[in-house]
């Protein structure tokens, strides 16, 4: 069934009618003739798809045409000032030899001009960071991360591209609050509502024919993979939900994110670094940057991919879940929330609508490490968060020990808890800890990494994650009043007229 | 010959004879294509739309080997917008191949005819009004199969009980290949010490960022348009003429833009010939495009390899005799494997000189998909078996790896049998100059004294570190490779020049430049624009390009493999550049009068008595002349090149060395590559920007290919079919890189040109799996480098010692 959207894409506005399962970038070449984004994977790990949407960069292989309506689109074409003169991004590109077969260029510049909006001055490492999300096979990248440099040197603002450059740097939160199409969906298709309420209605009346949509990231991939025929009829939009859009980080109330919280928006937010640096890291290990700036948190744990890597350190936090159904509302603990690989303890009509992480206990440390085997961009094959909580006499008064990626659901190690607990954690503990939780993980052997190696890295990782949660604890505790200043505890919500903090659940 | 000394890649030397002084070789041009290829314009064929086109898609064999017994297609033909399906009963019954002058190595059929032998080998296409309804088409197809045995190793596909994969054959061994020369047996009686070793490499993805796509155009008359992602349209146009029975003419083949090809696009395959029936039978256009993941799953790859290697040396470290034996693992059908088998056999005889040498290569067929050419065409294989044991014989017999190198190393004017003569050979130079910007020396020894000293010391600080030390240790590694600049053997048996060059001069004073050699990348577009422009005395932007167009481009140019379109693309535009000149001399003598002993010179937009500004006209004014002079009839000369009397391999060898610094953790088994440092003898590089490039690119897929790329294969499926599981190194992977040309002049090149960039992808995994071995004393010989194989290594070196490089198992002192 086919659904009239209004896009706007370098400025111009677009009105196409799309089938719910287009992705913008099929609407963005075929509809709109704008081939310069290229489609290298289809999977949203190559990056030759890259687009700006407010601002951010995406992958729009893996963005439905639907979800983009009402929403500022940038392509390769709109960065061009005219037909005979290039951005300064893209004469960098040509004159420093960044440019082979192409393919991948477009998506390369795309992700540059969003790292230089963001930042006029980026260091090599953070260049490569940047590009990190875009494959290329030509050039070894050594020349394009070059051209940044040179492009970062230009003059003239990076950002002054035909698009508007207004909306870049929105921040994380619900999209626009009106127009488009909320329609009540009487043969199916694509709605966001404005309230949860309405979602779990929505969830209800589809009798399992309807699909939500979050960041997207992990749903388009199973919508391809799905016969035409097994696909949903309805999907459901939480973007413009107010309440969502939520990330809340304070040193009294603790650490809340929303569905709609991206990754990107954790890993990159300064007080959750200060306060839970090990969840921001977890949240910036995962996918690409583009990936990070799609996916969501929750997502990532609705999921329930054993080794997403955002789980083990929420578990070792002790994270709550948010719940709402058709019947109200309720909250569990997350390690109530895990029932298998893909498999999570939520009814057919309820949607996690945040989950909460207690305030950091004086004295605690949390620490993530992961490992996969190949490169740096990976999925993890392994990760382990340990969090620990000091006592007055600096022995060790609690801890948590969480596995990802070596068993079904992510596993806390209550026998290796035990024998840390009490005690005076030193090297020689640690190495017996680690040892306990290498029996207790049950992996498996994948292309990723077979069940020896997998066990051998709980090993090791136990022994990183605890001496680094061990050593933060041991240093000063985190503070507001830390040089980072006020910000690092503030809140954020995009939404103006949803103060942060409101709505949140009992 | 003499010595070629090392210079710094600032310091050029050309050619003294040479008529004119170079003003455009050795400058970083910016590519030609760059600008349209920065703002996104640039049109690959899936960009490419017809009003009233159709989508392909194809139907894979879920089996590894199977007999066709029905196919059955009436469902999917009465699905609504389902416009044709083609199978093999409907297509002419011709076999195809590159290797033409060897017509029993012709293997395939556009579709399966009546079996299948690997999964995901094309059994039939449906073409629809769009890509949804051609894949509902394809559910529809039903399939009877009938199962039979597969074989997936080539030790059990040479087995006399393996099924076969293709009856007309006595055996799965499709190409056999032997080189011999002086007496390897007596030379490895006469041994101090023989390496004898095997070592197992890996199939990888050539992974080019655009997936294959073709785009047909069939015209009542009778006269096939495509459009393809391919590196060889010459090549293209002939097998679509012969597949789908028409005469070569009546098919155009135009290379758009190319997302990298690498070796992965050289052979016509089922979508191209698909497209093109289909347009015929539908009258409409018809296009296919792949998936990343048939890309991953069922696309050609780089030939695994089986390699027993004998190499026998003196005390001193001299080579005396290598007995090489290569089983490469095929896949399903020939593609380029032939190829592959020919140069596995050249290339282990390169860099040193081997007084006597043996090869014997097979190449044996499996049920998995085809392996076929990708970049370095047998080198990386083969080159990493004789940089692994020039290596260990360096360990054994107490040498510096380098020593040794230098020591055997081959020179200007070596004779290979069979092989080659090397004309120019910067390969010593490149040796010492990598050892020095590495610090190689010094390096070596301080990394090496402090394992020995045990000291893989805690290098991180801090409270963590105390609680859980990192153990991590380094290592340096050297490797070298050799390479070729086109391959000589006329496999494709073409009835034309190699190469083929039209250069068409205006009176505006531009140069139109029509070449059918095809650009996928590597810039060769970029360079046979500097090539003319230079020896026209004009300026880049006075050029205008045409290539890859059948119809449009001279017959003919073999296309983009082997390293062969700047030394033979290169050769024909100079050709026909000076045939243009000679008739540019012509008018400008008449025209002043000049004494026929005068130097003339096309220089700075001008054609002139060299030296002699004044006695001279504006190019586009001789153009004019010439033109005037044969009353109206425009200026256009034809070059060619066809390489004769340089043996049956190449006309010219690349050199040079690597050195790799590698940090390892002995506790995770992880490697991170520092940095690495390169030394290589291209020729003259004609625009070094580009040559860097091209390195840059090699050290990436090299690193890709050691460390992180790899093919899970379970009973001939793939089961790592996305860029999430196939790995290939992000910017955050590439190490920093430091490198220095050894500028030779190879006579036979283009203003001293020879190849630059595919050869390089060879001498990183030996380099780093040195480093690996010289960090912890594991040696890699079965590619690629996982933290597993490292940490299981390190667990057998904890039991039972070092066994790779002692005897028995490893080498034999004698």
């Amino acid at each position: 069934m086919k659904q009239a959207i209004s896009l706007r894409v370098n400025s111009d506005e677009h009105v196409v009618s799309v089938d719910l399962d287009r992705t913008l970038v099929s609407v963005l070449r075929e509809d709109l003739g704008l081939t310069g984004t290229k489609v290298g994977c289809g999977g949203g790990d190559c990056g030759a798809c890259t687009v700006l949407i407010d601002g951010r960069t995406v992958t729009s292989c893996l963005v439905l045409a639907v979800e983009a309506e009402g929403r500022e689109i940038m392509t390769v074409e709109g960065l061009a000032r005219s037909g005979t003169e290039l951005h300064p991004i893209q004469q960098a590109f040509v004159e420093k030899g960044a440019i082979q077969c192409g393919f991948c260029t477009p998506g390369m510049e795309m992700s540059a001009y969003s790292l230089l909006s963001r930042d006029r001055r980026p260091t090599e490492a953070e260049i490569r960071m940047g590009l990190s999300g875009n494959l290329c096979r030509c050039t070894g990248y050594n020349k394009i991360v070059e051209a940044v440099e040179v492009a970062a040197m230009t003059r003239g603002e990076p950002a002054g591209a035909s698009a508007s450059a207004g909306s870049l740097l929105s921040g994380a939160g619900a999209e626009d609050h009106e127009g488009g199409p909320v329609s009540p969906l009487a043969g199916g298709g694509y709605t966001a509502p404005a309230t949860v309420e309405e979602v779990c209605r929505l969830l209800a009346d589809a009798n399992g024919n309807a699909v939500l949509i979050a960041g997207g990231t992990d749903l388009i991939p199973k919508l391809k993979a799905a016969a035409p025929q097994a696909r949903p009829t309805v999907i459901i939009g939480l973007r413009r939900i107010p309440e969502l859009a939520e990330l809340v980080c304070d040193i009294t109330t603790g650490l809340r994110i929303g569905a709609m919280v991206r990754l990107a928006d954790v890993g990159d937010h300064p007080g959750v670094r200060a306060l839970y640096p090990a969840v921001a890291e977890a949240a910036a290990t995962i996918g690409t940057p583009q990936i990070r700036n799609m996916g969501t948190v929750i997502g990532n744990l609705c999921n329930a991919a054993p080794s997403a890597d955002s789980a083990p350190v929420l578990l070792a936090l002790d994270a709550v879940v948010h719940v709402a159904g058709p019947t109200g509302r309720r909250s569990l603990r997350l390690a109530e929330f895990f029932r298998g690989p893909g498999a999570t303890s939520l009814g057919p009509a309820e949607i996690v609508t945040a989950l909460e992480v207690p305030p950091p206990a004086p004295r605690s440390g949390l620490s993530y490490q992961h490992m996969s085997q190949r490169g740096r961009v990976d999925i993890s094959a392994v990760g382990v968060a340990a969090s620990v909580i000091l006592a007055d006499d600096g022995s060790c008064k609690q801890v948590r020990i969480v596995l990802g990626g070596v068993g079904p659901t992510p596993l806390q190690v209550p026998s290796a808890e035990t024998l840390l607990e009490g005690a005076a954690l030193d090297a020689e503990v640690i190495d017996s800890a680690a040892e306990v939780a290498a029996d207790a993980a049950r992996p498996i052997s994948d292309v990723r990494a077979s069940v020896g190696y997998r066990l051998r890295m709980v090993r090791v990782l136990v022994a990183r994650a605890l001496a680094e949660a061990m050593a933060r604890a041991s240093a000063d505790g985190p503070s507001c009043s830390s040089s980072t200043g006020e910000s690092i505890c503030g809140e954020i919500s995009a939404d103006p007229d949803s103060p942060a903090g409101e709505g949140r659940q009992p | 010959m003499t010595r070629i000394e090392p210079r710094d890649v600032i310091s050029r030397r050309y050619d003294a004879g040479a008529a004119t002084e170079p003003t455009l070789i050795g400058r970083d041009l910016p590519r030609v294509d760059g600008p349209d290829k920065a703002a996104g314009a640039a049109l690959y064929t899936d960009d490419l739309r017809l009003p009233g086109m159709l989508h392909g898609r194809l139907l894979r064999s879920p089996h590894a080997h199977a007999r066709i017994v029905n196919i059955d297609t009436s469902r999917a033909a009465a699905l609504n917008g389902v416009r044709c399906i083609i199978t093999g009963r409907d297509i002419p019954l011709v076999r195809f191949g590159n290797w033409r002058l060897m017509p029993d190595t012709q293997d395939q059929h556009a579709l399966c005819i009546d079996k299948v032998r690997y999964i995901g080998d094309e059994v039939a296409a449906v073409v629809a009004i769009d890509v949804d309804t051609a894949e509902e088409a394809l559910s529809l197809i039903k399939v009877e199969y009938e199962s039979l045995d597969a074989v997936f190793e080539v030790l059990s596909s040479l087995s006399p009980e393996a099924p076969l994969l293709h009856e007309e054959l006595s055996d799965n061994v499709s190409v056999n290949r032997r080189i011999e020369y002086g007496d390897p047996e007596q030379g490895l009686a006469e041994s101090d010490l023989i390496l004898d070793n095997t070592f197992t490499v890996h199939a990888v993805s050539a992974a080019y960022l655009e997936p294959c796509s073709a785009l047909a155009r069939y015209e009542p008359g009778g006269r096939f348009t495509v459009w393809s992602s391919t590196q060889v349209p010459y090549i293209l146009q002939c097998m679509l003429a012969a597949t789908l029975g028409v005469r070569e003419n009546d098919v155009r083949v135009i290379k758009p833009a190319v997302g990298g090809g690498f070796g992965g696009k050289m052979e016509l395959r089922a979508w191209e010939f698909c497209a093109a029936f289909a347009a015929r039978e539908t009258g409409r256009p018809v296009k296919f495009t792949l998936s990343r993941e048939e890309e991953l799953a069922y696309g050609r790859r780089r030939h695994p390899m089986t390699i027993h290697s004998r190499v026998g040396f003196r005390k001193d470290g001299t080579l005396v005799a290598k007995d090489l034996e290569i089983l490469l693992d095929g896949g399903a059908y020939n593609a380029m494997g032939p190829t592959a088998t020919f140069l596995s056999g050249n290339f282990g005889a390169m860099l040193y000189r081997y007084p006597s040498y043996r090869y014997w290569g097979r190449h044996v067929y499996t049920n998995k998909p085809p392996a076929s050419a990708m970049r370095g065409f047998g080198a990386p294989q083969s080159l990493f078996v004789s940089e692994s044991q020039m290596n260990m014989a360096a360990k054994q017999l107490g040498i510096d790896p380098i020593e040794i190198r230098i020591k055997n190393a081959m020179r200007t004017g070596d004779v290979i049998p069979d092989v080659a003569t090397i004309s120019s050979c910067g390969f010593i130079e490149s040796l010492e100059k990598a050892a020095e910007i590495s610090g190689w020396h010094e390096k070596r020894r301080a990394f090496r004294d402090k394992l020995a000293a045990g000291s893989a010391a805690p290098t991180a600080s801090g409270a963590a570190a105390a609680l859980a030390p990192r153990r991590l240790v380094r290592g340096l590694g050297v490797g070298c490779y050799s390479f070729i600049s086109g391959g000589v053997f006329n496999w494709f048996n073409t009835q034309y020049p190699f190469s083929a060059a039209e250069v068409r001069a205006f009176s505006d004073g531009t140069v139109h430049l029509l070449t059918m050699a095809a650009d996928i990348g590597q810039g060769s577009d970029s360079v046979l624009v500097q090539i003319l422009a230079e020896e026209l005395g004009l300026d880049p932007g006075d050029i205008r390009l045409t290539a890859g167009d059948t119809a449009m481009t001279p017959q003919a140019d073999l296309g983009t493999w082997g390293s062969r379109v700047t030394l033979m693309a290169g050769n024909a535009v100079l050709d026909a550049a000076r045939k243009i000149k000679e008739d540019l001399f012509g008018a400008l003598s008449a025209r002043f009068g000049l004494n026929v002993i005068y130097d003339l010179e096309c220089r700075d937009g001008r054609v002139q008595v060299k030296g002699r500004p004044d006695r001279g006209l504006a190019f586009g004014e001789a153009v004019a002349m010439v033109q005037k002079s044969r009353r109206g009839e425009p200026l256009i000369a034809h070059g060619y090149y066809t390489p004769r009397g340089k043996g049956l391999v190449t006309p010219a060898f690349s050199f040079g060395t690597q050195v790799a610094e590698v940090e390892v953790d002995l506790d995770t088994g992880q490697v991170q590559v520092q940095k690495m440092w390169t030394a290589h003898d291209c020729g003259v590089p004609l625009n070094p920007m580009g040559v860097e490039g091209q390195l840059e690119g090699s050290i990436h897929m090299g690193l890709g290919y050691a460390l992180y790329e790899q093919f899970a294969m379970e009973d001939g499926r793939t089961l790592n079919t996305t860029f999430l599981d196939y790995k290939i190194p992000t910017a955050l992977d590439m190490p920093t890189g430091e490198s220095v040309t050894i500028e030779t002049y190879e006579p036979e090149g283009p203003f001293g040109a020879k190849e630059a960039g595919e050869g390089l992808v060879s001498p990183t995994a030996p380099a780093i799996a040195e480093a690996v071995y010289h960090a912890t004393e594991y040696r890699c010989m079965d590619l690629p480098i996982t933290p597993e194989k490292i940490l299981a290594g390190l667990d057998e070196i904890t039991s039972h010692g070092d066994t790779t490089n002692h005897p028995p198992t490893g080498g034999n002192l004698t």
